[in-house]
């Protein structure tokens, strides 16, 4: 006879389990605990560089460290880091991402100054990816203009990285590099218009995004050079394209000031952050496909002089190519002037949005 | 014995509509899921299981869904009780209250709790944490699965007179023991669905979690948070064994319910 | 003293629904209360019970003064109009409930629970479900339930309220005999009068939170001393009358005083008769055996079974105030009464009341 009694203790004995359930943070011997805060993208290369952390601070210090990792899209993390959570270091897709904090007063306005690369970490390109042996001929941008192509990029009103996408256009046309465009705003604006009327799925961020695509939906993405090598080291079958004329992605890192002075983390997380900068850290980042910012892992992967070796061995397979014409986010006067240009209300890309969709 | 009845063409339509409705909506995507988990052996989803973190995000979504359910079993009795028992200014309001939880967007509630409980809230907590940490996946949880032991309860209750406790305290018993073998007894097959409602609900929850907990890996991920990771890092066998794991832990709770339902009508007879 | 109700008042917000009643109900006494409904018979009874708390009085029960121990140290048996058993609990269980409480071993539950199906004569039901039982027989059951822990009394909230009138009586003896055997102090409340009379041992009249008269059904029904009273209980002619001196004086007729009439002179008062305390006559044949009040003109002639109505109109200052009458077939059939025959009212016997 099973009576409410049994339910009601097996919620009890749910309950006592509750309390001595193992949840590592409190569990494991832990002399320092350190929270990453991460976009979603690097995860793997985490995965790679802090058992070399951890293994370089027990030899500084004799102290272990626990890293506690968490992955979630940039502006959401931004957000989470923002609201309380008390993540000692960010590893962002965006500036804007971290500036949310600095506003927040969570960081130091002199972030920038504290890292050997002005903050960033990892570098990328905005690509296209087709499929393989490219079928359809797309040779850079102007292809993505030309009627019955369909294009798969992320939604830039939800995604961050979204954004370096609709900038890379843009910036490209406006530099010649969209064939049949004339090479100034007004031909920008029409380029951004006719791809805005090719895109099949605008998903929530830029990993969704290329999921899609490796699901077998477009014909073209815009997406990240990182994303595509990794991509392909996992078995994807597609072929990268580089754009003559593309936008250096660039990703921040920060120590969140506030919470490691919280936590009385300052010393370890810093010397994480520099760790990240060091070769083997950058080596591991190049191996999922970021192009590294030390500039002697990046000779090893093909990007100026030879380097020397270390416990990562770089990955042969990757190589990443010289781009034609490169420019940055200064091309648009830097993010704050971008976003409002392009992405507010008033946004060029969001009215443009609007019209296609209206359609 | 019921003879079947020859059917119209409508019927026929209907019953065809409903079964492909029913196959379009759970039966592909289960069998999809089945065979994203097994399509390379057994092996990979072995592996999966021996991930410390997806262990844990197990033992951390059971143990708070289960806490969850606790809370939500005395409290909505509680809330039923008093929505049934009492009248009182503003409880039409509160009735209506009750069910905010599933018009209630999981994500906004998320951003809720974190403008509640997070850095500067206005129920910044001074000492323990609760938003980013476990305290707050047990609130999330808790609060959408609130309305079940609520909404499957409070109609039963109103079904028993006043009458019933009065005799029962003039008779000699106690309001625990009234509770106990006049009350309970009427309302425990109701008290049981929204329990059980109430787990598979606070296993399933995904959106507010995510928004409160942080995702940390091996600390505040759960089940369902994997899963959308596992997603994302191509991790197909990881994401769909894990999400088999839920389906069957949840086909396992509705079994469970309707044979306790059956036995404990039986004992009724 | 079984029950002693000292001056009780409850209020809900403005509403008086009692109004500083006090009672004594003896040991072994069947005492009905008897009033409309909102009189405030069952908050009464529901005081006694400890299921509502009076804002002051007393209720004392056997001596003990319980006004503000809650329903549970009460001991009282009370049993609901709506039967109330526990659903999910079979016949026996029900009955054994508070015995069950009170620890009391399962052998002498068994024992006690038989005994009481015998009492109720459902001992083949004691595994039934109370869903398989009628209205009367759960009826039983609750007063089965009530007495198992034997109550220090026993109160019953219009316990026939909801069955059928046939069942109704038979229960209505059952409940009678069963409390005779026991002689439990029992306390009723009713709005039926026909039950009320039927078997109770002493009635109270409760109207707007008071508690107006008392007394054995008789009694009450020949000589109320209340106005309402006269008219709640039955039919009652009431006409306009004075003392004067050792004579009544009414219609302009006067009558010899009755025994319990001790009022002084000049008083207003009532004379109230019963219709059938009425006795008609031809103007040309009339007795003088009966207090003769008037002539009068029959209005209606109805059956009332197995009775006859004979409705008068009086001549003189009385005729707005019809007669009614109560005879018997033979007498009407003997006197060839007919609508707007002349007749002459003479009465039986007549009694006093105070305005």
């Amino acid at each position: 006879m099973i009576r409410y009694s049994h339910i009601l203790s097996l919620l009890t004995f749910l309950l006592v389990v509750s309390a001595f359930a193992p949840i590592q943070a409190q569990d494991a011997p832990a002399p320092v605990n350190l929270t990453l805060a991460g976009y979603a993208v690097p995860r793997e290369a985490y995965g790679d560089i802090i058992p070399l952390f951890q293994q370089y601070w027990q030899e500084q210090t004799g102290q272990q460290v626990i890293v506690l990792e968490s992955y979630q899209a940039s502006g959401a993390q931004s957000r989470a880091v923002a609201g309380g959570f008390e993540a000692d270091i960010v590893a962002l897709s965006i500036e804007p991402d971290v500036t949310r904090l600095v506003d927040a007063g969570l960081i130091s306005e002199d972030w920038k100054s504290e890292t050997p690369y002005d903050g960033f970490v990892t570098r990328s390109l905005v690509v296209l990816a087709v499929r393989p042996g490219n079928p359809l001929g797309i040779t850079g941008w102007g292809g993505l203009a030309n009627e019955n192509i369909q294009v798969i990029t992320p939604d830039p009103a939800t995604s961050g990285g979204a954004q370096w996408n609709i900038l890379a256009a843009y910036g490209a046309a406006r530099h010649g590099a969209a064939e049949g465009f004339s090479a100034d705003d007004t031909g920008a604006e029409a380029f951004l218009r006719a791809v805005a009327a090719n895109i099949e799925v605008l998903d929530r961020d830029g990993r969704e995004s290329f999921l899609t695509f490796e699901r077998g939906i477009g014909d073209v993405a815009i997406t990240y050079e990182n994303e595509v090598l990794g991509g392909q080291l996992v078995g994807g079958q597609y072929d990268l394209i580089i754009p003559q004329s593309t936008i250096l992605i660039e990703n921040p890192v920060a120590v969140v000031d506030t919470y490691v002075d919280l936590h009385g983390t300052r010393e370890v997380a810093e010397a994480f952050v520099q760790f990240l900068f060091a070769a083997d850290a950058q080596r591991a980042f190049a191996n999922h496909g970021f192009r590294p910012v030390n500039p002697t892992v990046g000779a090893e992967y093909g990007l100026v002089d030879e380097g020397t070796p270390g416990a990562v061995t770089p990955n042969t397979t990757i190589t990443f190519a010289p781009v034609d014409d490169l420019f940055t986010i200064e091309e648009f006067g830097g993010w704050r002037e971008a976003r409002a240009a392009f992405f507010g209300d008033e946004g060029l890309f969001t009215r443009i949005i609007a019209e296609v969709q209206g359609q | 014995m019921r003879e079947i009845t020859p059917r119209s063409p409508i019927a026929i339509l209907l019953i065809v509509i409903v079964i492909g409705y029913a196959a379009i909506l759970f039966i592909a995507p289960l069998v999809a899921v089945v065979q994203g988990a097994f399509a390379g052996g057994l092996e990979p989803i072995l592996n999966t299981f021996r991930d410390p973190s997806v262990v844990h995000a197990f033992q951390v979504t059971l143990v708070l869904s289960g806490a969850a359910v606790a809370i939500n079993a005395i409290l909505g009795l509680t809330t039923a009780w008093v929505l049934t028992r009492h009248r009182f200014r503003g409880r039409k309001l509160f009735d209506t209250l009750v069910d905010i939880p599933f018009v209630f967007s999981p994500v906004i509630a998320g951003y809720a709790m974190i403008v509640l409980f997070g850095r500067d809230g206005w129920l910044a907590p001074p000492l323990v944490p609760i938003v980013f940490a476990l305290p707050g996946i047990l609130l999330a949880k808790v609060f959408v699965s609130l309305p079940f032991v609520v909404r499957e309860v409070q109609p039963v209750l109103q079904t028993i007179a006043p009458e019933q406790e009065e005799a029962a305290a003039t008779i000699g018993a106690g309001s625990f023991t009234t509770f106990r073998r006049v009350i309970l007894p009427e309302i425990r097959t109701a008290l049981l669905y929204g329990v059980v409602l109430t787990f598979a609900r606070a296993i399933g929850e995904f959106g507010a979690v995510a928004v409160v907990s942080g995702n940390i890996e091996g600390y505040t991920e759960t089940a369902t948070s994997y899963v959308y990771r596992a997603l994302n890092d191509r991790s197909t066998v990881g994401a769909y064994s894990v999400s088999v794991t839920l389906c069957l832990l949840s086909i396992g709770i509705l079994v469970l319910m309707s044979s306790l339902r059956r036995r404990l009508n039986e004992q009724e007879r | 003293m079984s029950i002693e109700i000292q001056g009780v008042s409850k209020s809900y917000g403005t509403h008086e629904v009692l109004k500083h009643v006090s009672l004594t109900v003896e040991s072994g006494e069947l005492f009905v209360l008897l009033g409309a409904s909102g009189s405030g018979k069952s908050t009464l009874l529901r005081l006694i019970a400890g299921l509502l708390e009076p804002d002051s009085g007393r209720v004392i029960l056997h001596g003990r003064d319980v006004t503000v121990l809650p329903p549970q140290q009460r001991g009282t048996g009370f049993v609901f109009q709506n039967y109330s058993l526990f659903r999910h609990m079979t016949v026996r269980q029900n009955i054994a409930f508070g015995l069950s409480i009170r620890r009391t071993n399962r052998t002498e539950q068994n024992r006690r629970v038989d005994e009481l199906l015998q009492l109720i004569d459902l001992v083949e039901m004691g595994d039934r479900m109370p869903s398989q039982l009628s209205g009367g027989q759960q009826q039983r059951v609750a007063l089965a339930r009530a007495l198992a822990y034997e109550p220090s009394v026993l109160l019953l909230d219009e316990p026939f309220g909801a069955l059928d009138v046939k069942i109704r009586a038979q229960l209505r003896q059952s409940l009678v005999g069963i409390q005779r055997r026991l002689g439990v102090t029992t306390i009723l409340v009713t709005h039926d009068q026909e039950e009320a009379f039927d078997i109770a041992d002493r009635i109270g009249i409760i109207e707007q939170g008071e508690l107006l008269e008392l007394g054995t059904p008789d009694a009450l029904y020949r000589s109320p001393q209340r106005l309402f009273t006269a008219s709640f209980l039955g039919t009652a002619n009431l006409l306009d009358a004075r003392r004067s001196g050792e004579s009544v004086v009414v219609n302009d007729v006067l009558l010899p005083m009755p025994s319990d009439g001790q009022y002084l002179n000049g008083h207003a008062l009532k004379l109230l008769f019963r219709p059938e305390e009425v006795s008609l006559m031809r103007p040309d044949n009339t007795t003088s055996r009966y207090g003769l009040i008037g002539a009068g003109v029959v209005q209606a002639v109805s059956f009332a079974q197995p009775m006859i109505r004979v409705q008068i109109s009086l001549t003189g200052e009385h005729a707005n105030t019809p007669i009614q009458a109560l005879l018997t077939a033979s007498e009407v059939s003997e006197l060839n009464l007919r609508e707007g025959d002349q007749v002459v009212v003479g009465l039986r016997s007549y009694h006093l009341l105070p305005i």
